[in-house]
């Protein structure tokens, strides 16, 4: 059976003698599996790991109103398609909508021609020279332009001004509803973690593993949470622009003709807060 | 010191004088103030490289170049108190940043809210309280107003018009800090001229040849990534638990601080000179 991981929490009770030698007994049964831990993992630590991703997956499912009989069947697909068809980016079809819709984004924050005086994005008529037309049709060609204003303006990711000009709200694309790009990011995001996790496991020398970054913080006031995703938006904003920045002048043109292999390499930020419900939700039994 | 070092340290002294005679000149301050000014902070330089309890004019006199006399005339008027330009700024500047960032202070639509002067949520005193740590709430209200970063509605409602408590106007104050700024850069500078060994963090990133069709977007991104940057600095530099306390008896304690700032100016790009052989060669008809 699985072991536990050593809890982190420190009692300052005083135990009774005999209580004290089984928690001697333990805490020297706690440091060598410690020692363990650091070690590769064995068979059940792999197996242990599978089942609790299965449960994450499980219980998101749930929310997402996906039944288990539904999850099941979609499971055992899954299992006999993997063989013959890897799961590859190219098969997320409504994530590469989100990434064209990005680019428009990205060339009205980046391109003179789209600016104003400060830097800050203008705003464009639906059509004409300099409109968002231009910008609509050089990334995402297949599209009615009345079908991306209207989802783009119902999913608050631009507004109509006085004049009915457009205006982007922000600098990314996140949709909030669960419609079919936000559902196709989805495993997109867990096969990019998944696959860094793997890479850097079966990397030896350091400096060719990827980065995978984490950090917690455990005694956060409820009521600085809207302040805690705030910051970590401005920062995350910030350090994809830097990536931006360095990627602008080591990236191949698009037009390039270079023979040079390319690869798509990309960064995700984000903030989790484990509620006192989830964290219920997520102890293990 | 050597005829090339001299030489060196007058030209950097002159451009250091550029933009200081245009401040001079805008201010009405003339050649001959600036020249007492000058004489001032000379005597007060070599009272500090002779470093004696009692001040010799005749040494401070030989090593200034200044009359014996007009030394001790300086020295009886020192004015050497530094001008008082950081007192409550960094509580105010907290202040600022939590009615900017924090969502409790904003509206709706994402802007700073105007706030009521108190109430028990979302009221400039509970900003004051939250972010400044201290229960003065008028005296930071005065300092706000005074530096023109909050302003006060017909209705009694303050509304916040600068995000920094920094103010670069042409007032007494604002003038107070260009000069403290000025010294900070350039007591690090020369710090590190004389400390090579132990030097503080100085770097300068710049491109003379920026086209200018790029320039608000760089601003805009510059400004974004500083500001990212200096409340990180200002969340280290100012976390209570590295902070002195006062106690009945002085304390040791640090200044150490980060300035970041950006440059501009309109250049040139010097034309290309024209291989020679390219005008004959684009001359020559085809056929």
């Amino acid at each position: 059976m699985a072991r536990r991981p050593t809890s982190h929490a420190t009692s300052w009770r005083v135990r009774s003698s005999a209580k004290r030698k089984r928690h001697v007994a333990r805490d020297s049964e706690g440091r060598a599996s410690l020692a363990q831990d650091l070690d590769q993992g064995n068979r059940e630590h792999r197996e242990r790991m599978l089942e609790q991703i299965y449960r994450v997956i499980v219980e998101f499912a749930d929310d997402f109103g996906i039944n288990r009989q539904s999850t099941r069947r979609l499971f055992l697909k899954a299992e006999k398609s993997v063989g013959s068809s890897p799961y590859r980016l190219h098969q997320a079809v409504h994530f590469q909508t989100m990434l064209r819709i990005s680019e428009i984004l990205g060339a009205w924050y980046r391109e003179p021609a789209f600016l104003d005086e400060n830097g800050k994005p203008r705003s464009l008529p639906l059509e004409g020279p300099k409109s968002f037309e231009s910008l609509a049709t050089r990334f995402l060609p297949r599209f009615k332009l009345d079908d991306v204003v209207e989802i783009l303006v119902s999913e608050r990711v631009l507004r109509r001004d006085a004049r009915g000009e457009l205006i982007p709200m922000r600098r990314t694309v996140i949709f909030t509803k669960p419609g079919a790009m936000m559902l196709d990011r989805v495993p997109v995001i867990v096969q990019g973690l998944l696959s860094t996790i793997r890479h850097n496991a079966n990397t030896e020398d350091q400096r060719g593993t990827r980065c995978e970054r984490l950090t917690i913080l455990d005694r956060l006031p409820v009521e600085a949470i809207p302040a805690f995703n705030e910051q970590i938006k401005k920062l995350a904003q910030s350090l994809l622009n830097q990536a931006d920045n360095w990627a602008m002048q080591r990236q191949l043109a698009p037009a390039s003709h270079s023979r040079k292999k390319t690869v798509r390499a990309g960064v995700e930020v984000f903030a989790y807060v484990a509620t006192e419900a989830f964290r219920k939700r997520e102890a293990p039994s | 010191m050597s005829q090339s070092l001299k030489t060196a340290v007058m030209r950097a002294v002159l451009r250091l004088l550029d933009p200081l005679a245009r401040l001079l000149l805008d201010a009405g301050i003339g050649i001959g103030e600036f020249h007492q000014l000058a004489k001032r902070a000379y005597v007060r330089a070599a009272l500090e490289v002779t470093r004696k309890e009692r001040p010799n004019f005749s040494q401070i006199g030989v090593l200034t170049g200044i009359p014996r006399r007009e030394v001790a005339s300086l020295l009886d008027n020192p004015d050497t108190t530094p001008p008082d330009v950081e007192r409550g700024t960094q509580r105010a500047e907290r202040v600022l940043r939590g009615w900017w960032n924090d969502p409790e202070f904003r509206d709706p639509s994402g802007h700073p809210a105007i706030l009521p002067r108190r109430g028990r949520r979302g009221s400039f005193t509970v900003l004051v309280n939250r972010y400044a740590g201290d229960p003065r709430v008028r005296t930071l209200l005065q300092e706000l107003l005074r530096v023109k970063a909050v302003r006060r509605l017909p209705d009694k409602r303050l509304e916040v018009l600068s995000p920094t408590f920094a103010t670069a106007r042409w007032d007494g104050s604002g003038i107070e800090v260009v000069g403290e700024r000025v010294r900070d850069l350039l007591a690090t500078l020369v710090h590190n001229l004389k400390h090579p060994s132990r030097p503080r963090y100085v770097r300068f990133v710049a491109n003379a040849e920026v086209d200018p069709r790029f320039v608000p977007l760089l601003m805009r991104d510059l400004t974004e990534q500083a500001e990212v940057l200096a409340d990180s600095f200002e969340d280290a530099l100012n976390d209570p638990e590295r902070t002195v306390r006062p106690a009945r008896s002085a304390q040791d304690a640090h200044r150490l601080g980060v300035c970041i700032f950006v440059v501009e100016e309109p250049t040139l790009v010097d034309p290309v000179a024209e291989p020679s052989g390219v005008t004959a060669r684009r001359s020559r008809k085809p056929g």
